[in-house]
């Protein structure tokens, strides 16, 4: 039997970035997943983002991107689970709520991208990761394929 | 034939997987170990929709029609 299958996905992490003394692989995927997002949009990986006021609020990830200087900053909780914090707030009000979804989603796409092709190769799979735009919006799809 | 899986990762992290070249259900088993491995490296995943390819898809797959895999016609009595 062949099947298609669709999945929703969620993020969770290892509730501490350290487990006796080397850095969690849900922590390191999540740092690489970061770097990449950061690099796909020109961006630059931090530890801080900054609000509408220009205040300073620490996050455990962030991404500064030239399309959102403010940033998008990664939060995991005592129980492992993500969430993204930013500031879209535009007195001009143009808003950024887009260029903070482009951060943000792109976490999450090569988060999972990432969490599978790592998944195969534990499985023995040859993986081979390329993107393809799909849709009328030519949406950025990853597409990971594994072979035995 | 080879086995492949192919995982395509949309914008808002759903998946969409494809088995190639199992039989039976050795697909179901390996979606099932994969998910197993997915959430060691924290994505949980919950499936929407689960459907058996068709013919089509098959041949497509194979790249061979019904009539090239049956080329002698079933003899009738």
């Amino acid at each position: 039997m062949s099947v298609l299958s669709r999945y929703r996905t969620k993020i969770r992490l290892s509730p501490t970035r350290e487990v006796d003394g080397k850095v969690d692989p849900t922590w390191r995927l999540m740092q690489e997943a970061v770097e990449a997002t950061a690099q796909d949009l020109g961006g630059r990986v931090a530890d801080r983002v900054l609000d509408a006021y220009n205040k300073s609020v620490v996050c455990d990830f962030a991404v500064i991107t030239p399309g959102f200087p403010r940033g998008v900053g990664v939060r995991v909780d005592s129980t492992g689970a993500v969430t993204f914090l930013y500031d879209h707030y535009d007195q001009s009000g143009r808003g950024y709520r887009r260029a903070a979804a482009d951060i943000s989603e792109g976490i999450v796409q090569n988060y999972t991208a990432l969490a599978v092709a790592k998944a195969l190769a534990e499985m023995n799979y040859s993986v081979e990761v390329d993107e393809a735009r799909e849709g009328p919006t030519g949406a950025r799809a990853v597409v990971v394929r594994g072979s035995l | 034939m080879t086995r492949k899986v192919r995982v395509k990762v949309g914008i808002d992290g759903a998946v969409e997987a494809d088995f190639v070249g199992f039989s039976g259900s050795d697909c179901l088993e390996e979606a099932e170990k994969l998910a197993e491995n997915l959430a060691r490296f924290g994505l949980l995943v919950d499936p929407t929709s689960v459907r058996k390819k068709t013919q089509a898809e098959l041949e497509a797959e194979s790249g061979t029609t019904q009539e090239e895999r049956d080329p002698v016609p079933a003899q009738r009595k």
